[in-house]
This record gives structure tokens, sequence and C-alpha cells, in this order.
């Protein structure tokens, strides 16, 4: 694939895994990879966690001030030439860090994030900039360093635990000219994890507990009516 | 659509079986794609054509492993005059097509170790729009089928995702694209935002079925190069739509 040939990417925001595994699909693909600040044809932001911020738990008005600034910076910095095709891709925060830093800041910043790619769309559009925003479950990096997980209990088939190279492949789709009609998108990598969890039925098929030729909630209505 | 989406996934390294109620052009296409390429003539809304069509596919290309529901018709219709051969066969091949298909390419795709399903519903499968009833309703639906599908069917390994184009220029858009939208260049000229193209939902279809995409399971993304995200605009923004069909600008 040569998706990205002769495009210039700057990777602003998180360091480590992420960021290493998002410079390689890119430069896979035929980009190179400039400083930050530079006119780049691909702006991606990936949003650090509180933690790396080394922001108090629970601080959410200071942490979504400073991803708003850092994916600020990250459109500022695209090339002014309006003749050609410009791109920013945001990757929120991982859910799986809520695990050590509490939801709030998470939740918040997840929101300002989505409402920035959009705002994005709108004010720039015309002028041929996409914006899109990859929404990763839990990112397997984060898991590493956490010490426990106590409420990942389901794993399926398609993996919970989100690879930070499965979210540099969407990130490097995303800029690529193939993704030239895909703007204003919202995509989570996550297993599934998102669509699930909000019934019963849902828990016990994923745990196993409840087959095609087992149903329990259908027993226990059952049992119910009697 | 289909035809560009087949172009991609034998470009990609794929095997394809193309299949459509309309069979001269379904073989010529098939044909035309070289040796990858096979057609099988399929009514979605047939079970048993379902069942035939992937066991056909398994005996000259191997194992399905990858399914595209792409069938889709118009339906149309106002609440007040509701239809019900329109209702009935909208929804018979824009959602209960997609499931049997699921429900024939599931077995296979368990037995080989998992599987990829791209489901193409629409824009108007996630937002409202007037005169089409049994198409908005069906696409709406094809959404939920495919988010609980990737929820079932994920212990499996099977992938499961809906994509919701804007307009794209095919021909099931035709008519609109001659009568209509290709009357008028989207919204502003000098943009190089563009229309979009069957080959961009190819794409997409094409990036969700490999393993680029393999922790993207109940997924749905929308392909309109961000016009949803820019309604609603002013009156003025469709003054050329207006032109063509209502009310000078001046008028409102």
């Amino acid at each position: 694939m040569d998706g990205l040939s002769g495009i210039f990417a700057s990777v602003t925001g998180s360091e480590g895994a992420l960021r290493a595994a998002t410079i390689r699909a890119l430069q896979r693909e035929g980009a190179q990879i400039i400083a930050p600040g530079g006119a780049a044809d691909v702006a991606v932001f990936l949003a650090p966690s509180p933690a790396e911020l080394e922001l108090p738990p629970g601080e959410a008005g200071e942490y979504v001030k400073q991803l708003l600034d850092g994916v600020a910076r990250a459109v500022a910095s695209l090339s002014p030439d309006e003749s050609v095709s410009r791109s920013l891709v945001i990757v929120a925060p991982s859910i799986g860090q809520t695990f050590r830093s509490g939801p709030v800041p998470l939740s918040a910043a997840i929101g300002a994030l989505k409402g920035f790619s959009r705002a994005v769309v709108v004010k720039h559009g015309d002028r041929g900039v996409r914006s899109n925003i990859v929404l990763p479950g839990i990112l397997l990096a984060d898991a590493e360093l956490t010490e426990s997980l106590p409420t990942i209990p389901l794993q399926r088939a398609v993996g919970e635990l989100t690879h930070p190279g499965e979210v540099a492949e969407a990130v490097a789709f995303l800029a690529s000219s193939d993704a030239g009609y895909i703007s204003g998108a919202e995509l989570d990598i996550d297993g599934g994890l998102s669509g699930d969890r909000h019934s019963a039925m849902s828990v016990l098929w994923a745990a196993g507990v409840m087959t095609p030729d087992r149903n329990p909630i259908q027993e226990l209505m059952t049992r119910g009516r009697r | 659509m289909g035809a560009a989406s087949a172009e991609r996934f034998i470009a990609d390294g794929a095997k394809v079986l193309l299949t459509d109620v309309n069979v001269t052009p379904g073989r010529e296409l098939a044909a035309s794609l070289g040796a990858n390429a096979r057609f099988f003539e399929l009514n979605v809304a047939d079970g048993e054509a379902w069942t035939s069509a992937v066991a056909y596919a398994e005996k000259v290309f191997g194992p399905v492993t990858v399914l595209m529901n792409n069938a889709g018709i118009h339906g149309g219709g106002f609440i007040e005059e509701y239809d019900e051969a329109d209702w009935s066969r909208s929804l018979a091949v824009n959602l209960h097509g997609p499931l049997l298909g699921m429900k024939a390419v599931v077995p296979v795709m368990r037995s080989a170790g998992g599987g990829s399903i791209v489901n193409i519903s629409s824009l108007q499968g996630r937002e409202a729009d007037v005169g089409l009833i049994s198409y908005v309703a069906a696409k709406f639906g094809l959404r939920g089928l495919g988010k609980s599908a990737a929820v079932e069917l994920g212990r499996y390994g099977i992938r499961v995702n809906t994509v919701f184009p804007g307009l794209i220029i095919t021909g099931l858009t035709r008519g609109q694209s001659e009568h209509y939208m290709g009357r008028i260049p989207f919204r502003r000229p000098e943009s190089p935002t563009r229309s979009g193209a069957a080959s961009d939902v190819a794409a997409l279809a094409a990036f969700l079925a490999s393993d680029r995409a393999s922790n993207i399971t109940g997924a749905e993304i929308t392909i309109d190069g961000g016009k949803s995200v820019r309604f609603p605009t002013t009156i003025q923004d469709y003054s050329a739509e207006l032109a063509l069909f209502g009310p000078r600008e001046e008028e409102l």
C-alpha cells in the first residue's frame, strides 16, 4: 500500500507504545514524519492520559483544557495550502485508563474531543480538511501498566484488549486517500465493548453462561410464571 | 457499489462471489474481473438461495470469511401514503436480506475460525428523511441488527461492522443524480471536498474486512465527506436545490 506516499505527517500528544506504533504504520504507508509545528498534510493527535500529564486523579477541567490545546495546535500545524487534501486524526484517551484515574476526566475529554473533531469539519471542511476520531476501548498498553484489572472478566474471541498496533492501523487508514470521503466519523476500536454490557443477556452470553441451547433469562421468566 | 467493492477486494487479493437478482450484468461483471470472480444468482430475501450461494462459494473458492451485505433498494412513501407491498419489499431486501446472509455464512465462518461481515446501511439509517419511510426504517433496523450481531458473534471471532454512506453515485442513486444531484455541484464547487464514489465505500469495506481492522467490531462508520456533521446549515445552503424544485431564495 502507498496510501500516504509523499505525505508529511506529524504525531503529537501521548508518548510511548501508541506513538511508536502509529509512526511505524504511517511510515509503512509511505508517510514522512515531521516535527510538530511543521506544515503537515496529516496531523495525528494522541490524547495522553491524565497520569501522563501528571494531573491529579479526578482533575477534569485542566485535563480537558490541555487536550483541547494540544489538538488545536495539531490543527494549526496543518499545511495552509488549500489546494491539497489535509487530514486530522484524533485518538481519544483509552477508557481503560478509567481503571487508574477515575472516569470523570476521561468521559469529559472524550466528549470534548468528539465535539472538537466535528467543529473542525464544520469550520475547515470546505477548505479540504478532513477530521476523524478514533475511540479505543481498553488499550493493551494501559492494561500492562495497570496492576489489576478486576473488571475485565469476559475475554472473547474478538479481543476486548486493543493493541496499540490496531489503533495505529485505523489511524493510517483514516489519514490515507482510501478514506478521502470519510470525515466527521467516530470509529470505535474496542472489540465490541461499546456495543455491549447494557443487558444481563449480553453479559451472560459473553461469559458463556448463555448459549443458543440454553437461555437462563428465558428459564427465569418461565419459572416466574409458574 | 457492489461492482467497485468486488474490484477492490480482488485487487487486495480476495476471491469474490458476486450475487445479484440481475443475472446478465452480474455475469458480465464477474467475467470482466477475471478468474478470482464468479457470479451466482441470488435474491437476498431467499434464505435457501443464500445457503446455495455460500455452498457454491465454498466449492469454487473455499470457505467464506468475508460477507459484504450491499444489496439495497429504495423504499418510498409518506406515512399517509403507506403502501404495504412497498414496505414489505424494502424490508425484505434491505433488512431481512442481510440477516439471511449472516445466518448463511456464520456456520462457515465459525468453522474457519472467524470472519468479517460488513453491512451497508445508509445515512438514512442514522438520520431521518422525508418520503422514504420504508427505506429509513429498514436501514435503521440494519444498524441494530449489526450491533447485536457483533455482540453475539464476537465469541466466534466474527466481526460485524456497519457502514453509513451519504450520497454516493451508484445504480441506486443514478435517477437522483441525473435529475437532481448531478446538476448541483456539491454546495461549494471550489471546495476540494468532493462527492462520494462507490470506490470510497469499497475502500472502507476492504479495510474493515481485512486483518488491519482485527479489533474493530460493532463499529458504525459514517462515510459522507462530513456533510452530516455540517448539517443543519442555513436555508441559503439549499438554494441550488430550491432553485430546481421550489421557491426562489428571495421568496423565502
